[in-house]
């Protein structure tokens, strides 16, 4: 076991690391440490055998917390080009297509902590956009609160709240974003559990919901149900006890009651019909070119792939 | 006064259909000018001392009648509207709820004593977590509870076959204000054509009509319940350029009237549409203010 490897692994586990893309991106940089160090043992080919030593430890990565899409999008893609390992993100031209979405004095809001929506908003703030902000957060884990502490530093005006009181200040913004852990080729849109929520309650007051989303976290997968297939469990005692309020203790000592069940969710799935238009670092697409875009993609990878093996 | 007299007579003639107003048993003592409600017929006359105690005695005495009637009746909508519950709530069936109301857990207990049994997802309503007491209590009463957290109420809403919640007052449109967030439940109830039932007490019915209710009729809780005093101090340095930083804590929520399926009160189930009848039963016309 390579220690970069373990060290992701244990991170993973403790949750020091979470969010789609830092999850990837430190899994990607584990693995280039272990292709720095890896030697071809003799008699064997170097293709075969990293790819073994690569799945060994995307087991053990599963076995600390489940893989997101991105991160099964990403494996896939590092097995079909093992001679390199680029991180595949287009920050500057997700940023360009991005800049001309926010006019000036528009209200938005933002659910949870997404590196991408922080990186627009921090882009369009640059560019001397007026702009407020409401930042939308929700319990368990309460992430909002590190995407408000990073906009209000950098000198945005924000608005915090809880995710119960979006009917409350819906009629007040002008424009939803919403990052994304996956697209899936429906349309139907992955990631935190609440982006439902806030996507049905924006759709109810007409304001437009804007997904940021990288292409590579696209996946030709379809999925209907919204809650019980391919979701992840989170600690339940998560819920029965309150960070920061311990004056929140009804349910103490009642955790082994047989009666009393708790049900944490990560993730949850937005239909795409609450969806407005996806922007990826192709441009700006309403979900149903989520297919093509998949299609394409994997044509020019491995259209790459090939010229390499050549 | 022919318009003063117009009025006492038809205030007369609307006495004989319904509970007397406050108003109309105080016109009927014009002479009584030591009360202090006096209404605005203020009619001059002479007053006989004695006639003036006693009447103030009967007064006194109606109105207390009347107070102890609204407290019996708040006291027992509970049971009546519990009683009810055996209609609605069938066997293996999975409810959602959303904070805590008293009116709930007696309906969810009253169904489970007569023997069905079902399960409840119970929502925790952060900020306040009135979903963690009402849990608490379901448990105690041995019922099968799940908690979940508000973000996740569009996730289960498939899996729910009725969504019950108690309402804190009950428009004349047939409109409701709830607990925070019955709002997101109400519109993913109508999304997956869950059936979106309020109970309310006829005590709860409000004569007001709804103009802009997420700001009239809506209270602001502390901060403090989001977010803690210290924790944020130090990025919010105004002379370095950092932004401001507001917080919004809603108490109530409010459910257009399309969004609810049935309204369950101690007198029965009605429609949305309904209500304002209702609310004409309780409520004199002359106590409400146009």
């Amino acid at each position: 076991m390579h220690p970069a490897v373990y060290k992701v692994g244990l991170q993973y586990l403790s949750w020091d690391i979470s969010g789609g893309n830092a999850r990837c991106i430190a899994m990607l940089q584990a693995f280039q440490e272990v292709v720095k160090d890896y030697s071809t043992p003799p008699e064997k080919t170097l293709n075969r055998d990293m790819t073994a030593q690569i799945s060994s430890y995307v087991s053990f990565l599963i076995e600390c917390r489940p893989l997101s899409i991105s991160m099964g999008n990403a494996i896939r893609f590092v097995k079909n080009r093992i001679a390199k390992l680029p991180i595949t993100l287009s920050e500057s031209e997700a940023k360009a297509s991005l800049h001309s979405d926010i006019e000036h004095g528009d209200v938005l809001l933002a659910y949870g902590s997404s590196t991408v929506i922080e990186m627009v908003l921090v882009h369009a703030h640059e560019l001397r956009k007026k702009f407020r902000v409401f930042v939308v957060d929700s319990r368990p884990k309460l992430q909002g609160q590190l995407l408000l502490r990073r906009l209000i530093k950098r000198g945005i005006n924000c608005t915090y709240t809880h995710i119960t009181a979006i009917s409350y200040i819906m009629h007040q913004v002008t424009k939803v974003f919403l990052g994304a852990s996956s697209v899936f080729s429906n349309g139907t849109v992955y990631s935190r559990v609440g982006t439902a929520c806030v996507a049905m309650v924006a759709n109810a007051f007409r304001v437009p919901v804007l997904v940021c989303c990288e292409a590579y976290k696209f996946h030709e997968k379809v999925q209907l149900d919204y809650s019980k297939c391919s979701n992840e469990l989170g600690d339940p005692n998560a819920i029965s006890k309150v960070h920061g309020r311990e004056d929140i203790n009804y349910l103490n000592g009642l955790t082994n009651n047989a009666k009393l069940k708790f049900l944490n969710l990560m993730y949850d799935a937005t239909p795409s019909d609450y969806i407005s238009m996806i922007i990826t670092d192709y441009g700006m697409v309403p979900p149903t070119s989520v297919p093509v875009i998949v299609r394409e993609y994997q044509k020019e990878h491995l259209l790459q792939s090939s010229k390499i093996v050549i | 006064f022919p318009a003063m007299s117009a009025a006492v007579v038809a205030a007369a003639a609307r006495s004989t259909l319904r509970p007397p107003s406050l108003q109309t048993l105080l016109e009927g003592t014009p002479e009584s000018a030591t009360v202090p409600y006096t209404s605005s017929s203020g009619a001059d006359s002479e007053s006989k001392t004695a006639d003036k105690s006693s009447l103030t005695r009967k007064l006194k005495h109606d109105v207390i009648e009347g107070v102890n009637q609204l407290i019996q009746e708040i006291a027992g909508c509970h049971e009546q509207i519990a009683e009810q519950a055996i209609e609605h709530i069938h066997q293996n069936e999975v409810i959602l709820t959303l904070g805590s109301s008293r009116t709930v857990l007696e309906f969810l207990c009253a169904a489970k004593e007569k023997k069905r049994s079902f399960r409840v997802f119970v929502a925790e309503g952060a900020p306040r977590y009135q979903g963690h007491l009402l849990a608490k209590e379901l448990v105690a009463r041995g019922l099968q509870t799940t908690v979940i957290t508000d973000s996740a109420v569009f996730a289960m809403i498939s899996r729910v076959n009725m969504v019950i919640i108690g309402a804190h007052a009950v428009m004349a449109n047939g409109g409701v204000i709830g607990p925070v967030g019955v709002n997101m439940a109400a519109l993913a109830a109508q999304k997956h054509a869950v059936p979106f039932v309020v109970l309310a007490g006829s005590h709860k019915l409000c004569p007001l009509y709804p103009h802009n209710p997420e700001v009239l009729l809506n209270e602001l809780r502390s901060p403090s319940e989001l977010l803690d005093f210290g924790e944020f101090s130090d990025c919010l340095d105004f002379g370095a350029g950092s932004g401001s930083l507001q917080v919004v804590n809603p108490t109530f929520d409010y459910v257009p009237p399309n969004l609810v399926s049935l309204f369950i009160t101690d007198t029965g189930g009605h429609n949305p549409s309904y209500m304002y009848r209702l609310i004409a039963d309780y409520y004199s016309a002359d106590d409400l203010v146009m």
